[in-house]
């Protein structure tokens, strides 16, 4: 992070601002992207999880931390966004009742993202955001807790139960000869 | 856990699922900004910071070393007034106040220290005694949301607060001066329960006067807070567990529960622990303000016999955050209660309805619990304040009958019991930390 940015935009100049979360924007849209699962709904998140982070800049006493303070913020639109999106969340969710600890491979999924992407789909949101906090923003297990506002165990238990239900999910693809699951797009 | 190979797999999978960001939301990221015209909020907090640095600038040269002067009697002064509030040991038990529920009302009666001498100073629920010796009740007109009461405990000089409006649960403050307090803003039917669920928020208010401030709405997309909430032995600190808001979370499993602490200031929020399953019907401070006890469910991957719904017994350090199970899905129901030295925990069991006394040490357990084979079902228990009894409620669902009944913490005594009838809440003793 520079520090520098984040001090100038604490004192209110918009192009530093710009300047600080330009090379960030990616990774925030695409992490929002895999977390709420819609296009149009992670450039909304983003935006507002930018605009608050704008507006509430002075509230970080730490410049080094700003990264983290940003994937709060993101991390709390998506739960909002998904808040308001509810109805269609449930259809989803209704799909993810895989209780028994899977054993399959994720490995064996190499061959088709496709496998990976339906396993995804059977994520309930709050397993989505740790998976993606984990493996998509590389976060320490630690980072993930404060990002998500979470206790660390927590964290490792929730880690451990979205791997159950991907592996049973590519299990229940593999049984189904990989044809495609009937899952809302 | 993932292994290694999986969480390489995993992280070029979502790389490459990844969208990038479009170029309109650069552009509209950048008019946002502008278009909010308007530089970053100061917070509150750091305005406080900003005014303290600029007049320490503004001190004289000999003014730091008075001020530490200050501060260190200030300091002292106050860990002596924070000493004498923490009780951390055994004190005499003062007088009992409970309820016995009688067709029209919920009957008061308040005892002698030695849960003698009965009499009826007026009529309620939950009644507690505060710290100058009054008492403070609930009406007893509605399951859900009521008005508080505060008295002399013979009962005279009895006084709405109505500052402390629609509560769905209360607890007072150590000192007496403060209510902790569910204030009640809305309900929804759980449909699969079949019953409407309160939502609340936690306020603190003045016990006398309002009309106080709301701390907590808890967590996000959580229905809360919905236990009651506990003041930490020095007055400083309230626990609460919150729920998932099934409106808005939904889920083939049980609601994550959380147990949360909160400043009672406002300040410094946080969650304690997390879990599926309920946490018990209260959270429960070690007398020396380290460690929380509450039920909730081991894991939600793990089953419980019979189908029961909850849960262990935790103990969670609050500082460092550990969380150690104290029983062997034991099954806890409602309530756990620390003797004054800490020494103890007491707990009932679900499936059999018995009092347990679990020996603890440093936050562990130090052996098996001891389980009082003669005395069922048992609903709630808690501690005298001297240490040398444990009150316990008995009774159960359809409520017709129950008794109140004092047992020596070795489970080896005979049982007392002080009455006959169904009590309506945990008793409350002069002096116990269970208030």
């Amino acid at each position: 992070v520079s520090r520098a940015l984040v001090l100038r935009a604490q004192a209110g100049d918009a192009d530093a601002f710009s300047a600080l979360v330009e090379p960030r924007l990616d990774r925030l849209y695409g992490a929002a992207a895999l977390i709420v699962r819609r296009a149009d709904l992670a450039q909304d998140v983003v935006q507002e999880a930018l605009v608050s982070a704008w507006r509430d800049l002075r509230a970080l006493r730490d410049p080094d931390r700003f990264d983290a303070w940003v994937h709060r913020l993101l991390v709390r639109a998506c739960y909002r966004m998904l808040r308001k999106q509810r109805t269609r969340d449930v259809r989803e969710l209704t799909l993810t009742g895989i209780d028994a600890p899977g054993v399959s491979d994720i490995a064996r999924a190499v061959a088709d993202s496709d496998v990976l992407e339906r396993a995804m789909r059977r994520l309930s949101a709050d397993q989505r955001a740790v998976i993606v906090a984990r493996y998509y923003l590389g976060l320490e297990l630690a980072e993930c807790a404060a990002v998500l506002d979470l206790p660390l165990g927590t964290v490792q238990s929730r880690l451990s139960r979205a791997t159950s239900v991907m592996r049973a999910a590519v299990d229940a693809d593999d049984r189904a000869g990989s044809a495609p699951a009937e899952v809302p797009a | 856990m993932m292994r290694p190979d999986e969480e390489r797999l995993l992280t070029v999978f979502l790389r490459d699922a990844a969208p990038l960001a479009p170029a309109d939301l650069r552009k509209g990221i950048r008019d946002a900004v502008r278009d909010t015209g308007q530089r970053p909020r100061w917070s509150a907090r750091l305005h406080v910071d900003a005014e303290m640095t600029a007049s320490s600038l503004r001190w004289p040269t000999a003014a730091p070393l008075v001020a530490v002067l200050a501060t260190l009697l200030i300091a002292l002064l106050g860990a002596a007034l924070v000493g004498a509030l923490l009780r951390t040991g055994p004190v005499p038990n003062g007088r009992l106040v409970h309820t016995l529920v009688q067709p029209n009302m919920f009957a008061i009666y308040v005892r002698d220290p030695d849960a003698s001498n009965p009499r009826v100073t007026g009529h309620g629920d939950c009644p507690t005694f505060v710290a100058d010796g009054r008492l403070v009740w609930t009406g007893d007109s509605s399951a859900t949301s009521t008005t508080l009461y505060l008295a002399e405990a013979n009962g005279s000089g009895v006084r709405e607060l109505p500052h402390v409006a629609a509560a769905a649960a209360f607890a007072v403050s150590p000192d007496g001066r403060r209510v902790a307090w569910l204030r009640r803003v809305d309900e929804y039917l759980d449909e699969s329960e079949g019953r409407s669920v309160p939502v609340v928020e936690l306020w603190v208010s003045g016990l006398e006067a309002g009309p106080g401030r709301r701390l907590s709405t808890g967590a996000p997309d959580t229905i809360s807070p919905y236990v009651m909430p506990a003041w930490s032995p020095d007055g400083r600190t309230i626990a609460f567990g919150t729920s998932d808001d099934p409106r808005k979370i939904e889920s083939a499993l049980p609601p994550r529960t959380a147990v949360r602490v909160i400043d009672a200031d406002g300040d410094n929020e946080r969650t304690i622990s997390e879990r599926r399953g309920p946490v018990g019907g209260s959270i429960a401070w070690s007398p020396d303000g380290r460690y929380l006890a509450y039920g909730g469910e081991l894991d939600d991957s793990r089953p419980y016999p019979d189908g029961a719904d909850a849960a262990d017994l935790f103990v969670v350090d609050v500082r460092s955050g550990v969380e150690t199970n104290v029983t062997d899905q034991g099954a806890v129901v409602d309530r756990a209660a620390w003797s004054p030295d800490g020494r103890s925990l007491a707990y009932v069991s679900l499936t059999e309805r018995r009092l347990h006394v679990l020996p603890m040490d440093d936050g562990r357990p130090t052996g098996p619990s001891r389980v009082h084979e003669g005395l069922t079902p048992v609903h709630v228990v808690g501690w005298s304040p001297d240490g040398q009894s444990i009150l316990a409620v008995l009774g159960g669902p359809p409520w017709e009958e129950g008794a109140l009944a004092l047992v020596e913490p070795t489970l080896q005594g005979p049982d007392r019991t002080i009455a006959d009838g169904v009590v309506s809440c945990l008793p409350s003793w002069e002096g116990s930390l269970d208030e």
